[in-house]
C-alpha cells in the first residue's frame, strides 16, 4: 500500500502537561475506511493523544510527527485541522451558555466554507441540513435553540457531538470516550450515528475503557496504550480478551520489560 | 489643585449674568448648591472614597469653557446628528451642548399626554416640577449641576397614559473649543403611566475636549412605569460625570439599563429611592472598555419600604489597558421588612492588562429580607474556546461569540424588542472593533 493511502501516520510522537511527559513515542498509522480502537488503564494517555491531535494548547508537543493525508497536522491551528477533516467528540462537551447551536454551527459551517473559498450557505439550506443531521442520531430539535451543550443531558451532549460530527463530515473522527456516561440506550443510538456515517473513505479511532461500545462500533484494529505508548496491537478479539483478562498482565510484561 | 474653587469662583463672579438668562425654577437652588459646595470645600480626590473610584478633582480640573452667555450653536436637526439608534419612527430630541433643539416632526410623533420640551421652557411653564429636587442635595456632581444649569430635557407622561415607543434624547457635542456642558433631564411619569426615554451621549467631534456633567432625575408616580436606556458612546477626549436619581411612589417600576460603548473616563452614579411598598428597582449595566477607557459605575440604594423589590446585573468586558470600576451598595433598613435584593456583577478581562475593581455590597439591617450578592472577575473559559475552535470556528471569531454571549443576559432583559434588537447589534459591531457612531441614522 503506498504513503498515498494513509490518513493518518503518527510516529514516535511525545506531548505532555505541566511539564510531565505524558506520551512517549507514540507511533499509529490509520488508512481510510479503518476503525482503531485505543484502549487502556487510567491514566495511560488516551485523552492527552485526542487532545494532541486536535490541537489543544493545554498540551506540550515534546517530540515527533504526525501527518495528516500529506499535511503536517501538529503545526495546524485547531480550526484548520477540523477543516481539514479532523473531528474529535469529546470526553466532557463544553456547555457554552449564551452561544445558541444554531449560531455555533452555522459559525462553524461557514467557517469551513470560507477555508475552501465557499461562500456562506443560505438560511434554507443550512436549516435543511441541521434538520437531515439531526436525525442521524435523533437529536431533538429543541435542543438547536439552547445554548450550546447547556443543561443538556449526558446523553444529550454525545449525541449533540455525533451531530456535529454529521455535518462536519470529517475523515477522521476521534471518539473520546464517548461512551463514558451512556446509558444502554443512549450507547445504541450514539453508537448507531457513528456506523451511519462510516464510509469507505473516512476513518474513526475510538478511545474507551470498555469493550461494550465495541459491540455496536467494530474495530478493525484494538490498541493498547499503556505508560503513554502503544504497548500492544491487535485485532478486535484483543478486546474481548481485555473484557475477560484485565489490564494487568499488560501491565506486567511492560512493566518488567522496563524493569519495574 | 483643588478644582472646585474655579468653579466656585466662577459661580460667584457670574452668578447675576446665569440667573438673568434662566427661570426662577432653575435658579432656586442655585445657592444653597452653593453652600453645600463651599462647605465640603473639594470634590473627592483619588482614594477619599474608600473604594478605587474615578477622581472628580481629576475630572474637573481643566478650565472647559462654560456657555454662561447662552450662545447658540449651529444644530442641524434634520440630517446630521442621526443616531445609530433608531427607534423605529419614535419622538426625538437634541440636545446640543447644553441647549435643548426639538427634533424634526418631534411634536406630530407624541401622542396626546407626552410632553417633551425645553427644560428652560418647563421651568417657566412648571416651575414647581423643574424646582422638586430628585437628586441628593449632598451629592457633589448634581450640586455643580445645580449651579450652572440652564437647560436640558423635561419630559413628562401624564396619568394613565402608556407610551410605547421611547422617547429619544439625543446629547451631542458639536463645537471647535473644549467645552463643559451642564446637562439635566427631568422625567415625570405620572399615575397609571408607563414611557421609555433612550439617552444617547455622543460626540459630533474627536480632537476636542469635553466633559459632560449629566443629571438624570425621574419622579415615578403610583403604579407607574419606566424604562430607562442610557447609551454612552463618545470619544476618548470626553469625560462624563452622570449622576441618575429617582423617586418612586408605591407599586411602580423603574428599570434602568446603561450601556457604555465608548467614551474616555466616565463616572455613572444610580440613586434610586422608594416612597411606598412594592416599588421594583432594575439597574443593569453592560461595559465594553478598551484603550485606555476608564469605566466606573456606583449604584447607591436604601431600601426604606417594606415589600420593596431591587435588581442589579453589571458586565464589563475590558479589553486592552481598559479600567473598570463597580461599586453596588444596597442598604436595607429595619424600616424595610419583605425586601428582595438582588446584585451581581460579572467581569471578562480580555488582556493582561486590563483591570477591574468590583465592590458588591449588601447592608443588611433587618431579618425578613431576600438579598443575594456577587462579584466575579475572570478570563474567557479557554475550553469554550478550544470546543469551538475544534469545530472550526476562528479563534478570533471564537473570543467574539464568547465575549458577545457573555453580554447577553443584560440585553436579553430589555423587553421592547425593536431597541433589544438594535442595541444587540450595536453591541455587536462594538466587539467587532467597528466605529458605532451616529451616521447613517436618522433623527426621526
Amino acid at each position: 500500500m503506498s504513503n498515498n493511502d494513509i490518513l493518518l501516520k503518527v510516529d514516535n510522537l511525545h506531548a505532555g502537561i505541566d511539564g510531565k511527559e505524558i506520551l512517549r513515542g507514540i507511533d499509529l498509522t490509520i488508512r481510510p475506511g479503518e476503525v482503531h480502537a485505543i484502549m487502556g488503564p487510567n491514566g495511560s494517555g488516551k485523552s492527552t493523544l485526542s487532545g494532541v491531535l486536535a490541537g489543544n494548547p493545554r498540551y506540550t508537543l515534546l517530540g515527533g510527527s504526525a501527518t495528516f493525508h500529506g499535511l503536517d497536522l501538529l503545526s495546524l491551528t485547531p480550526e484548520d485541522r477540523s477543516h481539514e477533516g479532523l473531528f474529535l467528540s469529546f470526553q466532557y462537551p463544553v456547555e457554552i451558555p449564551g452561544v445558541s447551536m444554531v449560531n455555533f454551527m452555522r459559525a462553524a459551517v461557514n467557517a469551513k466554507r470560507k477555508y475552501f473559498g465557499e461562500a456562506p450557505m443560505s438560511a434554507a439550506d443550512f436549516l435543511k441540513l441541521m434538520r437531515q443531521k439531526r436525525a442521524v442520531v435523533d437529536l431533538d430539535n429543541k435542543l438547536a435553540n439552547r445554548s450550546v451543550n447547556e443543561g443538556f443531558s449526558g446523553g444529550e451532549k454525545k449525541r449533540n457531538e455525533i451531530f456535529q460530527m454529521a455535518v462536519l463530515e470529517p475523515r477522521l473522527s476521534i471518539l473520546d470516550e464517548t461512551d463514558s456516561g451512556l446509558d444502554i440506550d443512549a450507547l445504541r443510538v450514539v453508537a448507531e450515528g457513528v456506523n451511519k456515517l462510516k464510509t469507505p473513505e473516512n476513518s474513526t479511532i475510538v478511545i474507551t475503557h470498555y469493550q461494550r461500545l465495541l459491540d455496536y462500533i467494530k474495530p478493525d484494529f484494538v490498541h493498547i496504550l499503556y505508560k503513554g505508548r502503544i504497548v500492544y496491537s491487535g485485532g478486535p478479539e484483543l478486546a474481548l480478551e481485555l473484557e475477560e483478562k484485565g489490564y494487568d498482565w499488560i501491565k506486567e510484561q511492560v512493566d518488567s520489560k522496563e524493569g519495574l | 489643585m483643588n478644582a472646585l474653587t474655579q468653579y466656585l469662583d466662577l459661580y460667584r463672579s457670574h452668578r447675576d449674568m446665569i440667573c438673568a438668562g434662566s427661570p426662577e425654577a432653575l435658579n432656586r437652588h442655585r445657592d444653597a448648591a452653593l453652600h453645600m459646595l463651599t462647605h465640603i470645600g473639594r470634590l473627592p480626590h483619588f482614594g477619599d472614597e474608600g473604594f478605587v473610584k474615578v477622581s472628580l478633582n481629576d475630572m474637573f480640573a481643566p478650565d472647559y469653557g462654560l456657555n454662561l452667555t447662552r450662545r447658540r450653536f449651529d444644530a442641524d436637526a434634520e440630517g446630521a446628528f442621526g443616531c445609530e439608534t433608531p427607534v423605529a419612527a419614535g419622538p426625538s430630541a437634541l440636545v446640543v451642548n447644553d441647549a435643548f433643539v426639538p427634533g424634526p416632526r418631534m411634536a406630530a410623533a407624541l401622542p396626546e399626554g407626552v410632553e417633551v420640551m425645553s427644560l428652560a421652557e418647563a421651568a417657566r411653564l412648571y416651575p414647581d416640577d423643574v424646582a422638586r429636587e430628585i437628586a441628593p442635595a449632598d451629592n457633589p456632581v448634581a450640586a455643580l449641576n445645580t449651579l450652572f444649569v440652564q437647560d436640558g430635557v423635561f419630559i413628562r407622561v401624564r396619568a394613565g397614559v402608556k407610551f410605547d415607543r421611547p422617547i429619544q434624547v439625543l446629547a451631542i457635542f458639536n463645537t471647535s473649543e473644549p467645552l463643559m456642558a451642564v446637562r439635566r433631564v427631568k422625567i415625570f411619569v405620572e399615575e397609571g403611566a408607563a414611557a421609555r426615554v433612550l439617552l444617547c451621549d455622543h460626540p459630533r467631534v474627536n480632537d476636542v475636549d469635553y466633559l459632560n456633567c449629566r443629571v438624570v432625575e425621574a419622579s415615578l408616580s403610583r403604579g407607574s412605569r419606566l424604562e430607562i436606556f442610557d447609551l454612552e458612546e463618545a470619544t476618548p477626549r470626553t469625560s462624563r460625570a452622570s449622576v441618575t436619581a429617582s423617586e418612586q411612589a408605591e407599586g411602580s417600576t423603574l428599570e434602568l439599563t446603561n450601556l457604555y460603548l465608548h467614551g474616555g473616563i466616565t463616572r455613572n452614579e444610580f440613586i434610586p429611592h422608594h416612597l411606598g411598598e412594592h416599588c421594583t428597582t432594575t439597574v443593569n449595566g453592560l461595559v465594553i472598555g478598551s484603550g485606555k477607557q476608564v469605566i466606573d459605575n456606583a449604584v447607591r440604594l436604601v431600601h426604606t419600604q417594606p415589600r420593596c423589590a431591587s435588581h442589579q446585573l453589571f458586565k464589563y468586558a475590558l479589553f486592552d489597558s481598559a479600567q473598570g470600576s463597580f461599586q453596588g451598595t444596597v442598604t436595607i433598613r429595619p424600616d424595610a421588612p419583605f425586601t428582595e435584593a438582588h446584585q451581581t456583577d460579572r467581569n471578562l478581562l480580555a488582556s493582561p492588562e486590563a483591570r477591574m475593581y468590583a465592590m458588591p455590597r449588601l447592608i443588611i439591617n433587618c431579618d425578613e429580607v431576600k438579598a443575594s450578592h456577587g462579584a466575579a472577575t475572570g478570563q474567557l473559559d479557554s475550553n469554550a474556546l478550544f470546543y469551538m475552535q475544534s469545530r472550526g470556528i476562528p479563534e478570533a471569531e471564537a473570543r467574539m461569540m464568547l465575549i458577545n454571549a457573555f453580554m447577553t443576559d443584560v440585553l436579553a432583559k430589555i423587553s421592547y424588542t425593536p431597541l433589544h434588537d438594535r442595541l444587540t447589534h450595536l453591541v455587536e459591531k462594538r466587539l467587532h472593533g467597528c466605529e458605532t457612531t451616529c451616521a447613517g441614522c436618522s433623527l426621526d
